[in-house]
């Protein structure tokens, strides 16, 4: 007979750090959103790859949030960083030549594509702490069941998948996207 | 048009998370990292400027 009640966050560590990862992608969501609607930088092709490559990872630590550890969880958001750093690392490669500019704002001296790439580095860098941390726990889905913070937090991904999905077809329309967008297409 | 079915199913498997459907949101996401793929391997296709 299996206990399927859900424990409190501060019994288990692993939900309270999934959720701050968690968090944290939202967080660099919604910089790039600050950057595109307040400052009016639209995003290029490889940015908005980058933007699905955190969306896929904060899936990935949503369903550690929302069903408990798994590996599957760790692999999806290993996997999922490791696509969303290769996007960043190639818009990197584009402008590493000195005297090729750069692509948007630059935030504390590097561009949103080298943060991402940090970003993507980083997150399997946690995962692998968090394989550590789980390693008893792994394959005990439905712990955590609903909670008020994954339901927050899952709400939050999902607004900020809308808005990249309708900022995609905004910006390039039902064609293929220009590499140096200018504006919404749409919206001219 | 080619990066927005990627979009557009990571948005459906968020969605199967919040309610609840773990298989269905596993097999959204495999069908969103290969559209990812897809639009990179589009949008990634020209020659850099560097010597590797």
């Amino acid at each position: 007979m299996t206990n399927q009640s859900p424990i409190t966050v501060a019994a288990y560590p692993s939900h309270l750090l999934n959720a701050l990862a968690l968090a944290g992608i939202c967080v660099s969501l919604l910089m790039a959103f600050y950057f595109q609607l307040a400052l009016g930088e639209i995003p290029c092709p490889l940015c908005m790859i980058q933007r699905i490559g955190l969306l896929l990872v904060g899936f990935g630590f949503l369903l550690n949030v929302r069903f408990g550890p798994s590996a599957i969880h760790y692999a999806i958001i290993i996997v999922s960083a490791m696509v969303g750093a290769g996007a960043s690392l190639r818009q990197t490669l584009l402008h590493v030549v000195p005297g090729t500019g750069g692509f948007g704002s630059a935030i504390f001296g590097y561009h949103m594509y080298t943060w991402g790439f940090i970003a993507f580095m980083a997150t399997i860098i946690f995962t692998a702490v968090m394989l550590v941390v789980d390693r008893n726990r792994l394959g005990n889905q439905s712990r955590h069941g609903h909670t008020r913070i994954a339901t927050l937090l899952g709400a939050l991904l999902l607004l900020l998948g809308l808005g990249n999905l309708l900022s995609d077809i905004l910006v390039c329309g039902f064609a293929v996207c220009s590499g140096d967008p200018q504006g919404y297409i749409l919206l001219k | 048009m080619i990066i927005m079915p990627s979009i557009l199913l990571t948005v459906i498997a968020t969605w199967m998370v919040t309610r609840g459907s773990r298989t269905v949101a596993i097999i959204s996401w495999v069908l969103a990292i290969l559209a990812m793929l897809g639009a990179m391997s589009y949008h990634m296709d020209s020659s850099l400027n560097i010597d590797l």
